[in-house]
Parts: structure tokens; sequence; C-alpha cells
């Protein structure tokens, strides 16, 4: 069985793991929330967008300049096979739902 | 496996960080308790006339944008609809409901030691803005157990 190159990497697979809960997430949220430096979350978002997984917009709040992350489609496909992939390898769901219905709502 | 020493370590990961996220992104402690004080502000221009109740009106309305938007300005990520389940939407909206409940309720209370309106309002606002400030976290983090891993 073959996982996703692109996401299997640490820093790269908690990122798309954050931005599928979302979507969209601010550059600093996914810096601050995955404790990385800005170079990394930069470089690894880069080669995201290099993917075609994730997509950058830059905007501004106010007079502040920000940056947000989104999956594209083909990046939510891309968790969603690499997770299905893990799920089949282990042999059980990602999470038992606390409703008893399957993580995938 | 390349980075990861199983399949189980990965799938971990995943939802660790989905949790992180989502205790990330936190309501600001201020914000109920300030709702609930403009909204009350704005109910007590009610029971006024005149300048005061224009003055009271214009700062409960205005107020109550201004923190909104002050929110609006906070967010730094947009969850998706179905990172909620049943159970994390049932816990927030009890927490609301109760909320809502005690603001209704104490000026009845209230009402049995006074006739005044304002007065009524007054305590019911101070009270329930202290209930939702001591409940923010609690209630957060009953809905957080409860929200799902999101592919």
């Amino acid at each position: 069985m073959n996982l996703d190159p692109v996401i299997h990497t640490p820093a790269r697979l908690k990122i798309v793991s954050l931005l599928a809960t979302a979507t969209e997430t601010e550059f600093a949220f996914v810096r601050d929330t995955l404790d990385m430096s800005d170079s990394v979350v930069s470089k690894h978002a880069s080669a995201l967008e290099k993917a075609g997984y994730v997509e950058v917009r830059k905007g501004y709040v106010g007079k502040r300049p920000r940056t947000w992350f989104k999956l594209t489609r083909q990046g939510r496909q891309a968790f969603d096979e690499y997770v299905t992939t893990l799920q089949t390898i282990v042999g059980r769901p990602l999470a038992d739902h606390p409703d008893g219905a399957p993580a995938t709502e | 496996m390349n980075d990861f020493s199983t399949a189980d370590d990965a799938l971990a990961e995943i939802e660790r960080t989905q949790q992180r996220a989502y205790a990330g992104q936190r309501l600001p402690l201020w914000y109920l308790p300030g709702v609930v004080g403009l909204g009350t502000v704005a109910g007590i221009a009610a029971e006024v006339d005149g300048t005061a109740q224009i003055v009271l009106t214009v700062l409960g309305v205005v107020g109550l944008a201004a923190l909104t938007a002050l929110l609006a300005s906070r967010t730094r990520i947009k969850f998706r609809q179905r990172t909620w389940t049943v159970r994390a939407g049932a816990w927030m909206a009890a927490w609301f409901v109760s909320a809502l409940v005690l603001w209704g309720v104490v000026p009845l209370l209230i009402g049995l030691f006074t006739d005044s309106d304002v007065w009524q309002k007054a305590i019911a606002g101070v009270v329930t803005a202290a209930y939702t400030a001591a409940t923010t976290r609690p209630a957060e983090n009953r809905m957080f157990a409860h929200l799902g891993v999101v592919r």
C-alpha cells in the first residue's frame, strides 16, 4: 500500500490534518497550534501548494497583512485517501465517534 | 512507514492535531459577558425615556456591533460545519439556553424584592454575565470532547 509521500511527513501530515478541520486557516494559527517556526510552515505549505493540495490567499485584516491556507478539493481527496489507507493498515476506523456513528460525517 | 513508527501513530497524530486545532480557537472570555452587558444596557434603555433612552440604545447597538467586529478580526480559523457533531452541538445549545434561562428567571426573582424594572434587568445582566464568564471554558471543554475527527 502506497502512502501519499506529499502528505506522509510529520510536519505536512499535521498541517493537512489541521487544514482538514477548516474552510480556511490563518498562517499564524497553523504556526502557533503546531508549534512550528515561520520558515517550517512556509516550506511545507509551499510543497503542499506545489502539489496542488493547498491554496494560499493573502489579504488584510485592517492594515495587517494576513496569509490564509485552505485545502483544495484535490488536497481533501488526497487526505481522505491517506486516512483510508491508514485505517486499512491498522484495521480500525480513525476514531470511535462520540455519537457512535462513523467518523466521516 | 517512513516517518511514523506505525500507521497507528499516524492516525493518533491526526486526532491529536485536530483536537489542538479546536482548542486553539477559543471564545474570548470577555465576549459573552460583553454581549450580556450590552444587551442589558439595551434592555434598560426600554425602561427609561428621553436622552437617556437614546444614549443607552446607541451604546447597546454600537457596542454589540463593535464587539462582534472585534471577535471577527480575531478569528484565525474558520471551522467546517462537519466538525460539529450532534453531541457537541447539543452541549453548546444547552449551555446557551442555560444562560438565557438565567437571564429570564433572575428578573422574576428580583421582582420579589423590587418593582423597579431597571434594577431587575441590571441585576439579571450582572448575574448572567458572571455565569457566562465562569462557564465559558468548562462548556468549551465539554464541547471539544465531543467534536468529531474530520476528513
